[in-house]
């Protein structure tokens, strides 16, 4: 297997679906035709225009873990980096998605003026709300070992098994994919 | 929703701005082997018509048309192939922009199922009996409605078709399943007349399939119906990460994309064939609608036209899905059997392949 750069998509992925996480990693993307993912596509192209986006972080991480993130937008001065999202559906996958980004800045060491650490924000522009998210030690640890999951998962040889509750699957773009 | 657009006409298609404008052309088209210009046969009528880039899913040319490489840059943006037939009805080809669906895993995986002996058969056996399952589906579907002499022949033709799948398992070469499934569609192919002689369908005379050219009506209607089958399938193929160069039952691809003539096997019987019995036995495509030309008969136009409506109306028919709990176009169903096939390249001992069978 080619050495792995893990995400915070992947990040995300995995948190709401192991299986998924596997098809992404090996190269089975699905989202060229979901017609939320073009959506989202478009939401983060023209909301929060004026600020500074896509910001690329890569980081080794432990045990030679290659850790990258995109991050939506960052606010510098204030510190705080945001994530946009099309709606809150699947929240729990969205907090860790970008506790990683928070990790990934604290591992290089990246902070505020003032020396504290980065917070998160997470948006939903079409909710109208927002959702502060920030990374307490317990969460960082939990980050280590999803990453080594993450990693482990990515190097079995088939896809882990689909998900057991379906109606959870009935929205994903790899539907077809697995039950199809 | 995105569907295929079908230009029949002759002109020019350009990129206006953001979308696509057609310029018809008006004249006889010149066939494309008596001219050695290349110069477009017709000239511009001044009639333009706007086609919605946004909408188009693929595009068709069955006329003459002129373009350039601003608008095939201009397709590859919007991720839009063109298909392309000669003055005959004869596939030429299709302009497929640069694929973004890569999978290293999912090529290594096509290959080595290739490779080994026993992974091809597994899945070349697949096809076969999925394909052979619904040839006898259509039959089954006719015999009932028939009496007589017809019902016996059509009745023989399933009993020998039987008897080939039997032998399915028992057939260690690729060889071996590419005689039973030779064998079972000349069966197949040989009942038509009793399927077809009555009525409208009186006026055509079938014996056997010849390709190559056509030699009859019936035969110029299963080119053209397999050939838009291909390409359909094609089409969905190339929606995902699978090499459409890598297949199993036929020999991959030195000319074609073969994985397309695989998959197409299973879908002809349910898609190509029913749509050739309606469209003639309703009388709506009669011998009126083919000429002889260079010793085969083709489908003129007209006749093309009134195919491929049908053939896209047919697409976006659904049919309850039991898995996913909802309706499917059968154009998605032809998707749907490359995520089987992908799930099976991927994992073939939890999720083994197996073909499409007629369930409705």
């Amino acid at each position: 297997m080619p050495e792995l750069s893990i995400t915070g998509t992947l990040v995300n992925y995995f948190v709401l679906c192991r299986r998924k996480a596997w098809l992404a990693v090996h190269g089975l993307w699905m989202e060229q035709e979901s017609e939320a993912v073009a959506l989202g596509r478009l939401l983060d192209e023209t909301t929060y225009a004026d600020e500074l986006q896509h910001v690329n972080v890569e980081v080794e991480g432990h045990e030679g873990l290659r850790l990258a993130g995109r991050i939506d937008w960052a606010e510098l001065r204030d510190g705080v980096l945001h994530e946009t999202k099309r709606s809150p559906s699947g929240l729990e996958a969205h907090r860790w998605q970008l506790r990683f980004y928070l990790w990934l800045l604290k591992l290089r060491g990246v902070t505020r003026p003032d020396g504290r650490p980065f917070e998160g924000q997470l948006n939903f522009p079409r909710q109208r709300r927002t959702e502060a998210v920030t990374l307490t030690a317990d969460e960082e640890a939990r980050l280590r070992t999803l990453v080594q999951e993450l990693h482990q998962t990515a190097a079995l040889p088939t896809p882990p098994p689909r998900l057991e509750n379906r109606r959870f699957c009935k929205k994903c773009a790899y539907e077809e994919l697995c039950f199809g | 929703m995105k569907r295929p657009y079908y230009i029949f006409s002759s002109g020019r298609l350009r990129r206006r701005q953001n979308t696509l404008f057609f310029e018809k052309a008006a004249g006889e088209r010149i066939p494309d082997d008596q001219d050695e210009t290349g110069e477009p046969s017709g000239t511009p009528s001044g009639e333009r018509i706007p086609f919605p880039v946004e909408q188009i899913e693929s595009l068709y040319f069955f006329g003459e048309v002129d373009l350039n490489s601003k608008l095939l840059t201009f397709l590859a943006r919007h991720d839009i192939p063109a298909h392309f037939y000669d003055y005959y009805g004869n596939y030429t080809g299709t302009y497929i922009p640069r694929d973004h669906l890569h999978s290293g895993r999912l090529r290594i995986e096509q290959v080595l199922h290739y490779v080994r002996t026993k992974r091809r058969l597994y899945l070349a056996r697949a096809i076969v009996e999925a394909a052979t399952y619904n040839l006898l589906r259509v039959l089954r579907y006719y015999v009932n409605r028939l009496e007589g002499t017809r019902r016996e022949t059509v009745s023989a033709a399933i009993a020998t078709i039987e008897q080939e799948r039997a032998q399915l398992r028992s057939a260690e070469k690729i060889s071996e399943l590419m005689g039973i499934e030779g064998r079972s569609r000349d069966a197949y192919y040989g009942v038509w007349p009793a399927i077809l002689s009555d009525g409208p369908g009186e006026a055509f005379v079938f014996e056997k399939r010849e390709r190559r050219p056509p030699s009859n009506e019936i035969n110029a209607l299963i080119s053209f119906g397999n050939s838009l089958c291909y390409t359909t399938t094609l089409r969905q193929i190339h929606r995902t990460a699978l090499d459409p160069t890598i297949s199993y039952l036929h020999e991959p691809g030195a000319r074609r994309f073969s994985l397309a003539l695989d998959l197409s096997e299973i879908f002809k019987p349910i898609l190509v064939d029913r749509a050739i019995f309606r469209l003639v036995k309703t009388g709506e495509v009669t011998p009126r609608h083919f000429e002889e030309r260079l010793g085969g008969v083709y489908l003129k136009e007209a006749g093309r036209r009134i195919f491929v409506r049908y053939w896209d109306e047919r697409l976006r028919q659904t049919v309850h899905h039991r898995r996913l709990e909802r309706h499917v176009s059968y154009e998605r169903l032809i998707r749907l059997e490359c995520y089987k096939l992908i799930r099976h390249l991927l994992d073939p001992k939890n999720e083994p392949y197996q073909g499409l069978h007629m369930w409705w």
